[in-house]
């Protein structure tokens, strides 16, 4: 009863950001694993006939991310416990970053993802999926009105990387960023495609390719066309080996309109 | 007039006595003996799981050990690369998998025909599996290394199936009269098939070692005509929902086609999900197979499956 009750208590809500050249990803990304959110919204930088979204009005990858950020928060703080912004570009399985989630107190500042480091600053790259907890959520949203914190133009000579930005704001408010992994040591959250990492494994350690490849429980892969978003689909949701048995404790039902697949 | 009358019926009677003859003549079958039934497309179909589940759990269990598959896999020197990542992926599934080159190569072990004709490599493959393991495996399995596999669910596909009844199973293609299961998927033979098959390589008339006069015949429409005159006769394998489980096309190729023809229904159009082989695939693609088959999930997201297949010490649970 109870692990159905903690199953039903994560409620994520899946922040894309869009721009009209992403058309064929979006759609792919809206077929297939967004429907895993518990709800998922696309926020585009202008608005694109074929396809709902709410327009940020700007080009600026930054300031995608921030009126984003404040929309979500000002509209769904009440709702969701669990922030999940990725581009279409990114495969994501969100009953995945729900297992991960499993022993995490939202009401703590959670950064999470695939953490790259830059000088001081460790920071969590946008290509593999930004997860943030409600409480993460609520301290950015009160900086953003503060520019001297969180300014609207990052760096003076060059532009410096959203995901970078993001992690500036999030430092004043005592939000660090970590990399997330399973218990083996392998990150959940990844820039590269499944084929690039079997690629490398190949190289790199030909004796243990399937095994060093990749986490079982892999939240995010980046890098796919949108054909290879459906194949992910069929492969994660849909083609396995019957009776090959993993016991996981617990079960997270996707939401109604996902077709269960 | 009664005279005219009378002619007249004398040859409508003579007509439809005919007619008569005819249509029975055209219903005696020649040739290929007493098992021959009448098909137009044999159809072969994967246990459904409410049937499983009216098993018990001890006989599930015996169920599931009573299924032995024997794999062989023919390669040539030229498939080093895929022979390397079968051999290092889905062939550990196998309860027992052995390569058949055509002739040595360094690196690997193999069991070499000697030969470098396809057709003559199948049968020695198929001989020899034959005279050493037919007390061992009910199932033979062959495969060329562009294949990628799934032996549990070829397990699953079998579940209810006769290994003592003559089965030849694959992707099925109709070449004329012939219908023959396609090498590029995989070709499955219950230990029935294989006695008689067995039984007829060595009557020339039957299986020929040469099989086109003018030009050559592919090994698998080869095997088709062998086994025809043993009454064997190829089906196709697809699961309860008519999709075929066995695939002569990779997955990417599958999507891709689907994202044309049917975009609404791009991954529930696709394949099935107890898919028992793709083609086509590259080494890499191979590796990516394992990991997406036997490793990547969705935790938690609940399959149910009624049986269990335990995939033999060696293949570390991958």
């Amino acid at each position: 009863d109870e692990r159905m009750e903690l199953s039903k208590s994560f409620r994520v809500y899946c922040i894309i950001l869009v721009k009209p050249k992403d058309v064929s990803l979006w759609a792919a990304v809206k077929e297939t694993w967004t429907k895993h959110c518990d709800k998922a919204e696309f926020f585009s930088s202008e608005n694109v006939k074929v396809f709902k979204s709410i327009n940020m009005e700007t080009n600026d990858m930054w300031l995608m991310m921030r009126k984003a950020y404040k929309y979500a928060f000002d509209n769904y703080r009440n709702q969701y416990n669990w922030f999940f912004l990725a581009r279409p570009t990114t495969f994501a399985i969100i009953e995945n970053l729900k297992y991960f989630l499993l022993k995490k107190d939202p009401s703590q500042p959670f950064y999470l993802g695939h953490t790259v480091k830059s000088g001081d600053l460790e920071y969590v790259s946008v290509e593999g999926g930004i997860v943030l907890s409600i409480e993460s959520m609520k301290r950015l949203n009160h900086l953003l009105s503060i520019p001297e914190k969180c300014p609207e133009q990052g760096g003076m000579i060059w532009k410096i990387s959203e995901d970078k930005q993001l992690a500036v704001c999030l430092k004043y408010a005592g939000v660090l960023a970590e990399n997330a992994e399973d218990s083996e040591g392998k990150d959940v959250f990844n820039t590269k495609s499944v084929g690039l990492f079997i690629k490398e494994a190949m190289t790199n350690h030909p004796n243990l390719v399937v095994e060093g490849c990749c986490s079982d429980m892999a939240v995010t892969f980046n890098g796919l066309t949108p054909n290879q978003m459906h194949v992910m689909m069929y492969g994660v949701y849909r083609l396995r080996a019957f009776g090959h048995v993993f016991n996981d404790a617990l079960v997270f039902l996707p939401p109604n309109v996902s077709d269960n697949d």
